[in-house]
Formats: structure tokens, sequence, C-alpha cells
């Protein structure tokens, strides 16, 4: 018999290069510490990857881009549930934090590695991760674009895809191999929009912004069956560690009260909620 | 290592993919090459299977089967798109999937596609992608696939006017299928448009405005060989579509009138509209018509299916399947 451990159910970090996956992950880690809607039991045997990146925002900077090269991370937790439905219910939870090119390939060649496709099947559930500014955001293909490329007869490769394209194929395998996994939840899936402080102004709710930039996404939302999705905005800190002095210096001295999640309420306004585990939270929610 | 294949379709040499989705060790068409080529074909024989990554399905334009498939589980619009080459055929339905992709389809909104990764390609002008190779599914399309054989675009819709939820397959056929229909009653591999909701006859504009005579005459041979073969209710909308109408300068009236007389001489319902599906006139959005093309072929007569997919019943199934076994 084998006494290999069966790895807890995941709850996957997935988007493109530079979404803000890792900062999120090491975000919630110091989140997953503070009373929120979820709570740490205990402190996890392995937290040397967040803590790492843990000390970089406590020094005002941005956990640095996951090179392509570096191997999966697992940040493992045993969480309580303190809100909602589920509460008082324990949950095993593994966060995979992984390079995003893993995804983007997966698109292009609809293929994934036999380990991340068992990672998808037995997953309580994914957060899928958006940012709205380059470079990560890919525009729609526009008219003029069209027009030149159809009319060169182009057979010239291309290696991006749009970005709702990517965010609508993914919501597509997520719903098909967790779906083929019977299960007793409806799986759940966070669409997380992150770097929401640098949203323009009168950007509305979360689902208007998607509706706005993503409207192919923000239709299959709507559309989806099997699994529940939700929409939600992040800010980690409240603003830009690469560009904004003053950003810096707050998290420097204390980056506890900082961070914020946005949900769309009942009236369909934004509401902030300082609680950047609220994704994790719902997904982990499933009744 | 050297693979070859007794299949000429098959591109195992050159992308160690097999077209018949055989494994190397047990596939019957592999042919033994040369000295050292033929012993690793051997060794390879006697290795175990590859190993295969997980594949996720759609993405790519459907077949047949599939089509019916999504037929059978719920009501969807096929619209049968005819027209010669480079009528813009396809330009139409690019034009509408950047509508849809950029929110902008007057009155329909984009609900969701099995066809993302077709509708990219199209709107690219690319049929290779993924860095010069194809993914097998297309592969298995436009090299396997029996050239009697359409592919269908699908979409589904929000129609925001009807508060319904519409599923669209939009077959995107070789020009030369309609030249033939017409030239030579080739009308076998078009019999699954006996289904068809709607038609979208496509003319080019300007091609259409320099032969208008001879042009119409071929779009009245068109309508007879429909009625004559494809066509099983009268009432089907029937759209005359004008391409490239931010090019056009003369008015159109005359155009159509002489539609109307075609469509009351046979009994039909056709409406005409002019698109500008990627018009770079500034006095005309590029998209223009598409609406109307999307607003025609819904405005069926009451007894036309509109609603859920028990309308279509086993019967008009089992046509489409006969048909495509008997073809």
């Amino acid at each position: 018999m084998s006494n290999e451990a069966i790895p807890a159910p995941a709850v996957l970090l997935i988007g493109g290069s530079a979404t803000g996956k890792s900062n999120f992950l090491v975000r919630a880690w110091l989140g997953l510490r503070k009373s929120g809607q979820v709570k740490l039991i205990g402190t996890p045997e392995d937290i040397e990857y967040v803590e790492q990146g843990a000390s970089y925002l406590m020094r005002g900077q941005f956990v640095p881009r996951t090179s392509r090269d570096a191997p999966v991370q697992n940040f493992a937790a045993t969480v309580e549930l303190l809100e909602g439905e589920c509460k008082g219910e324990v949950r095993q939870i593994l966060l995979p934090d992984i390079n995003g090119e893993l995804w983007s390939k997966a698109v292009h060649t609809r293929e994934i590695p036999e380990e991340w496709h068992r990672r998808m099947q037995s997953a309580h559930g994914a957060i899928l991760f958006v940012r709205l500014s380059q470079p990560s955001f890919v525009e729609p293909l526009d008219w003029v674009t069209a027009r030149e490329l159809l009319g060169l007869d182009s057979s010239e490769p291309f290696d991006q895809y749009p970005t709702q394209v990517e965010i609508c194929e993914l919501l597509h395998f997520l719903r098909d191999t967790m779906l083929a996994n019977n299960r007793r939840r409806k799986p759940r899936v966070a669409l997380v929009i992150t770097a929401w402080d640098a949203l323009p102004a009168d950007h509305g709710s979360p689902e208007d912004v998607v509706r706005k930039n993503m409207p192919m996404v923000s239709g299959l939302l709507e559309d989806l069956k099997g699994i529940e999705a939700r929409v939600f905005g992040v800010s980690i800190v409240d603003g830009d560690l690469d560009a904004d002095a003053d950003a810096q210096r707050r998290c420097k001295e204390d980056l506890s009260p900082l961070g914020y999640s946005v949900i769309t309420n009942a009236e369909g306004a934004a509401e902030k909620i300082r609680d950047v585990t609220l994704p994790i939270a719902w997904v982990l929610s499933a009744p | 290592m050297n693979l070859r294949c007794s299949v000429a379709e098959c591109t195992v040499a050159d992308t160690g993919i097999c077209v018949q989705e055989n494994s190397a060790d047990s596939c019957p068409n592999l042919l033994p090459t040369d000295g050292a080529a033929s012993e690793e074909v051997i060794k390879l024989r006697d290795l175990p299977q590859r190993h295969q990554a997980p594949r996720f399905a759609g993405g790519f334009e459907l077949g047949l089967d599939s089509a019916d498939q999504l037929l059978a589980e719920r009501y969807g619009h096929l619209i049968g798109i005819l027209g010669s080459p480079k009528a813009g055929k396809t330009a139409a339905l690019i034009s509408l999937y950047l509508l849809l992709s950029r929110g902008q389809l007057k009155g329909y909104r984009f609900l969701d596609s099995y066809s993302l990764m077709a509708f990219e390609g199209l709107s690219r002008g690319a049929r290779r992608w993924n860095h010069g190779s194809l993914p097998s599914e297309i592969c298995g399309h436009t090299i396997l696939a029996d050239s009697r054989s359409p592919g269908f675009l699908h979409l589904r819709i929000k129609d925001e006017g009807r508060s319904l939820s519409r599923d669209l397959l939009l077959p995107d056929l070789p020009g030369e299928w309609t030249d033939m229909l017409v030239n030579k009653r080739q009308v076998e591999r078009l019999a699954f448009l006996k289904r068809a909701d709607a038609f979208w006859i496509v003319f080019h504009g300007k091609e259409l405005m320099e032969n208008r005579q001879h042009s119409l005459h071929r779009f009245g041979i068109l309508l007879d060989r429909l009625q004559e073969s494809l066509i099983q209710d009268d009432s089907v909308p029937i759209v005359f579509v004008l391409t490239h109408a931010d090019e056009l300068t003369e008015p159109l009236d005359a155009v159509w009138i002489a539609v109307q007389q075609q469509a009351t001489e046979r009994k039909l319902h056709i409406r005409t509209v002019a698109v500008a599906s990627l018009s770079a006139a500034q006095q005309i959005q590029p998209g223009h018509g598409i609406a109307d093309l999307l607003d025609a072929a819904f405005d069926g007569t009451p007894n036309r299916a509109t609603g859920p997919s028990r309308i279509l019943g086993h019967d008009t199934r089992s046509v489409l399947r006969f048909e495509v076994e008997h073809e």
C-alpha cells in the first residue's frame, strides 16, 4: 500500500503572464492569517515561497514575475470558513502557482500536462486572473488589423489570442473538466480583475468592467451552465508599487490594512470589502 | 525519426501525428523506411504507446455529426450561406464575429461559441497558426475530411429584441459549391441545407453592379435550384446580400426591384440587405448591415421554429441523417 499522501484539492490560480497571480497568492497568505471570511487553522508546513514573496511586499515592492522555467510552487494550508452556508467547515487547500504560459499554451495547443489535468478534475474550483492593462491584456482584433490581415491573405502565425478569447476557452476547459468528475458541489470559478485601483474613474462594478472590456466573457458568464462563476475586483495593496511612492511608503509601514476585494452588490453597484481573500472564500464556499 | 505512411493525406512524416489517430506501434499503414529508419519504426512498435497529453475538445468548426448533435439537444438556426468565390461570405462571418466580440452588434450579444479558434483564425486570414503547425482538429477537418462534408461555425447569441438565446450554425462553404450547384446541379453535398432556417445568398456588390443582368440571371437560376432540391418550405427566409456596400456609388433601387420580381415569380420571401463587412470608408461603419442579416434570418413566418429544441422533430433530423448517410 502506498504511503503517498493524497494531495488536497486545489483552488487553481489561472491566468496569463503578468496578471498578478503570485502577488495575489502572497497577499492572500498574509490575509488568511487575519480573520476575514476564511482563516488559517495552524501554520502551514511549507511557507518558504510565500514568505519570500512577503518580504518583497513588506519592503514596498511587488513580487517579481514568476519565470517561465520556475517549478510549480504549491502553497498548502488548512482553512476554516467563517461565513455563509458552509460556515464552520474546514477545507484542505492547495494553491499552486506557476507561470501563466501554461494556460496560454493550453488554449493554443488544446493540450495540458496530465498532472494539471488531474488537478483541474479534482479542484475545489478556480480563480481566473485578468489584468486590464498592457502587456498582459490583449484587445480584440480591430477592423483595421482584420482588413490588413485579410487583404494580405496572411499566413503569418500568431501567438496571442485576445484576452477575452483565452478567458472564454479557459472557462470552457474548466467546465468540461470539473464537470466530468462527478462531484457533490457545483464547482465555482472566480474571475478576478487585478490592479483594481489602477482602473480609470467611474468604471462601475466588476460586472460592468467585464461587460465593457470583455463583452464575450460577460456573455459567457451569463450563459455558462454547470459551474458557478462570479466576478471580483482585487487590489492587493491599494496602489501601484512600481510607480507610486506613497503606495510604497504605506506598504512598507504596515500593509495589513491595505488591499481589498470588490464585488457587485444586489443593487448592481461596486462594493469594496477590506478582505483580499474573499475570492478564495467564495470558491471554497460552494454549497 | 522518419515515419512514412501509406495514406496519402497522413501528415505523420511532418507532424508526428497520425491523421487516423492510430498509435505508431499499431498503425497498419506505417511504411518501413530504408536502413536505420526502418529499424527505428520496428523499435518504435516495440515501445509502449506514446503518452498523449489530455486534450480539450472544441474550439474549431463543427463537423456535420457535431452540428446534428447540437440540434438534437436544442434548437439551432442553421443558415445556408451561398455565393460564388470571393463574394464576401467569409468577410461577413468575420464581421459578425468582430461586432459581437466588441459588443457592437445592434440588438444582439455574444453568449458562447464552440468555434472561437476557428473565428480567430478566419479573422486573421490565417489557416495556419501555432507557429506554422495546425492543431490536429484542423488537420482532421481540412486535410482528412471528405471534401463533401461541410464545417459549421457556431455562435450562441442573445437576441435582445425577442429576449431569446439562439444557437447559430453557420457553414463556411467554398464558393465553388454554389457555382457547381448553379452550373451542374451538384446538390448532394448541400443536402444538409434542407434543414436550413434561412438562406443568405451573397453577391459581391461591385461585381454585381458591373454585370447586373448576368448576376441577377444567375441568382434566378440559383433560386430555381434551391426550390427544386433544397427548399422544402417556400416561406423560408431568403436574404439577398450585397457586399462591399461601402464601395458602391450607384443607387441600388433597380437591383432591389429585380430581386423582388424574382421572389414574386417564385412565391418566395426574399429580403435584401447591403452590407459593408470590413468597410474602410468613413461614411459607412464596418459591419454595416450585419445586424440586418440576422434580423432577416430570424424574421420567420409563425410556423417557423424559433423556440426550444423540441420544435425540431425527429423527422427533420432523420431527414438530415438520411441525406448524410446516402450522399
